[in-house]
């Protein structure tokens, strides 16, 4: 007999999409009290994209970009103001309790769990909520404690558990009922890199029984894990590709990082506009170091052209150089040129 | 599925996944839910000394009030029998408006609320269970207050043991129907808190838990009559303190029942739009 949860399994054919966002819109009003004016904020301003099944799809920007909003669309969260998305072919809006029983989903931080029940008492709460029968409940939660490598810490109160551990829990919370397509937000936000690595793996070992819609703002996670990526930013999708080929939009250019010993005392716009002036520069982005000192990122194909102003203008402005790197371009890179802005 | 790299998976497939039917997901949902409740309730100490205290002191301070005034009955009952009948809706009221009623809030503050609403779950066999959780988690009152009220010379008169039963049973529809109704607009509200609090003092001085309905000015005693509760517990007292048999209490049995069900549809129906409302606004999850 077949169960629901292989029908939700059903057999898909190459080219099939677990996931399309059609230019999808949500704007958020504040200020919605008598006398007082409304204000709208655009958290997505047009995100189209589509998610082919058994693949891993990255959604990838800066903090504010809106990626966690477009999860909450499409995850049932919230409405969108405009556009339209479908999960498993079923419509976000007309045919939520559909797509419900389609998702999975890992919301990231902190909260989403019980503090005061165990591992397997939260994913006993969680099986009964998605309707499993209590046999399949009981030996899901054997299985899934086990994937996430948390069998034995199955009985303690979630509150004692680690960041990572709660992290693994969300991951064994969302894969409890089987569901064919799954949504991580920033799953290794906040996790130490031992934790984030297991993390990554497990999630890269969900396909292609699985689809996986990721949002990060990690871009080594999302060139290790994703087959395709859509870099967002302030709402709207900028670019979007495999990680090879949004490398390849800066595959002539090096990144060119000069290191200043001490900060640039105000004068880091008028050098970021100087540089970015230069012929053969795509991007220019500066940022403080720890010690006290500068760092500036220079996108550019002429790399000893570009390098040598650089060093005039430092000098010009009286700053100590204290090093200089070239490296090959990256994802970030790639963000840079898009962007016209490093990610942070 | 995932490698054998991380976690100890063993090499056999996974069986499928088996899915309730309709019914048996929402009974599900609900037991599992009250449980759930009342463990995460039994892990705060001062909860489970509190409320166990809080309905004894406060019958041991209508007693002593009805003492210092002189009187010993009250609308031709015994005044411990009558307050301890009382206590009883009082503490299924406390109980469930802090359960039911609060259900959203509850979720929102441990901030499982968006883990919930992703979920297929019944809205209401959810709120339900967080209600029947409630009513397990103050059993220890009612024994405590019964304890004292029998100690304190309540007298009871059952003639019929299926009318108290059947006004219990109302006592608790009536109760789970008005937390139910609440419980929409907690959603709407990020200050349930305090809407409960408001809420909660009226319904106990409207439903007639500490002195007789009749005594209260014609338009609070028409207030009352709006209440599932008060009609609940008017059946209690005559079924426990006045030897009324099923066939007495019925017609107050099916009028607490009848206000119920208005309650109960109320709830159905601003449940749905409170929730589309809150995705629209975009604070459903927000704490």
């Amino acid at each position: 007999m077949t169960t629901p949860g292989q029908e939700r399994h059903r057999q898909w054919a190459p080219g099939d999409n677990a996931i399309v966002a059609a230019h999808l819109r949500r704007i958020y009003e504040t200020g919605r009290r008598p006398f007082k004016p409304r204000r709208q904020t655009v958290a997505v301003e047009d995100v189209s994209f589509a998610v082919p099944r058994g693949t891993i799809f990255g959604l990838l920007g800066p903090n504010g970009a809106g990626k966690t909003t477009t999860i909450k669309m499409l995850s049932t969260l919230l409405i969108p103001s405009g556009g339209t998305a479908t999960v498993g072919g079923f419509d976000v809006v007309r045919d939520e309790g559909q797509v419900r029983r389609q998702l999975g989903v890992v919301l990231g931080g902190d909260r989403g769990l019980y503090a005061k029940l165990s591992a397997r008492e939260n994913l006993r709460y969680f099986g009964a909520l998605y309707g499993l029968t209590t046999a399949t409940i009981a030996r899901r939660i054997e299985e899934v404690l086990a994937l996430v490598n948390l069998g034995d810490r199955a009985d303690e109160r979630t509150e004692r558990f680690s960041r990572g551990m709660k992290q693994r829990l969300h991951l064994a919370k969302a894969i409890l009922h089987d569901p064919p397509i799954l949504i991580l937000d920033e799953p290794t936000i906040g996790l130490d890199p031992a934790s984030a690595v297991d993390l990554r793996r497990a999630v890269g070992a969900l396909v292609p029984d699985h689809t996986v819609l990721l949002t990060t703002h990690d871009m080594h996670e999302a060139d290790q894990l994703c087959r395709e990526i859509a870099i967002v930013d302030r709402g709207l999708i900028v670019a979007q590709g495999t990680p090879a080929e949004l490398k390849a939009r800066v595959a002539g250019e090096r990144r060119v990082i000069v290191s200043t010993a001490r900060g640039l005392n105000g004068q880091a716009t008028t050098l970021h506009d100087q540089l970015a002036a230069l012929p053969g520069v795509r991007g220019v982005s500066h940022e403080l170091t720890e010690t006290g000192g500068s760092e500036l990122t220079i996108l550019c194909t002429d790399t000893t052209a570009t390098l040598d102003e650089t060093l005039a203008a430092l000098r010009g402005r009286g700053a100590a150089v204290s090093g200089v790197r070239v490296v090959e371009p990256t994802l970030e890179d790639a963000f840079l040129a898009i962007a016209g802005r490093s990610f942070e | 599925m995932m490698n054998a790299e991380w976690g100890t998976r063993s090499g056999a497939a996974m069986a499928p996944v088996s899915f309730s039917g309709r019914y048996r997901h929402f009974w599900s949902v609900l037991v599992t839910t009250a449980r759930g409740f009342v463990a995460r309730s039994n892990a705060y100490l001062i909860d489970v000394i509190r409320w166990p205290v809080f309905p004894l002191v406060f019958y041991a301070a209508m007693r002593l009030t009805y003492s210092v005034s002189g009187q010993q009955t009250v609308a031709g009952l015994d005044v411990a029998a009558f307050l301890l009948v009382g206590m009883f809706a009082f503490i299924t009221w406390s109980g469930t408006i802090w359960s039911s009623g609060y259900a959203i809030e509850y979720e929102r503050s441990e901030g499982t609320i968006a883990a919930l609403f992703l979920s297929p779950a019944s809205r209401v066999a959810t709120i339900a269970g967080y209600g029947l959780g409630g009513f397990v988690w103050m059993a220890p009152s009612f024994v405590t207050v019964a304890i004292l009220g029998v100690a304190t010379g309540a007298r009871f008169n059952v003639a019929d043991p299926l009318a108290v039963l059947g006004a219990i049973l109302a006592l608790l529809v009536g109760s789970l129907a008005t937390g139910f109704a609440l419980a929409g607009i907690f959603i709407l509200s990020r200050r349930a808190n305090l809407l409960a609090n408001f809420l909660q003092r009226p319904g106990e001085l409207l439903s007639g838990a500490l002195f007789p309905r009749e005594s209260l000015p014609a338009p609070l005693h028409a207030l009352s009559n709006c209440l599932p509760v008060s009609h609940a517990l008017d059946a209690l007292r005559a079924s426990t303190l006045g030897a009324a048999t099923l066939r007495d209490t019925l017609p107050t049995i099916a009028l607490a029942l009848a206000v119920a069900a208005v309650y109960a549809v109320v709830g159905a129906l601003s449940l749905r739009k409170v929730e589309y409302a809150a995705k629209h606004s975009g604070d459903l999850d927000l704490y």
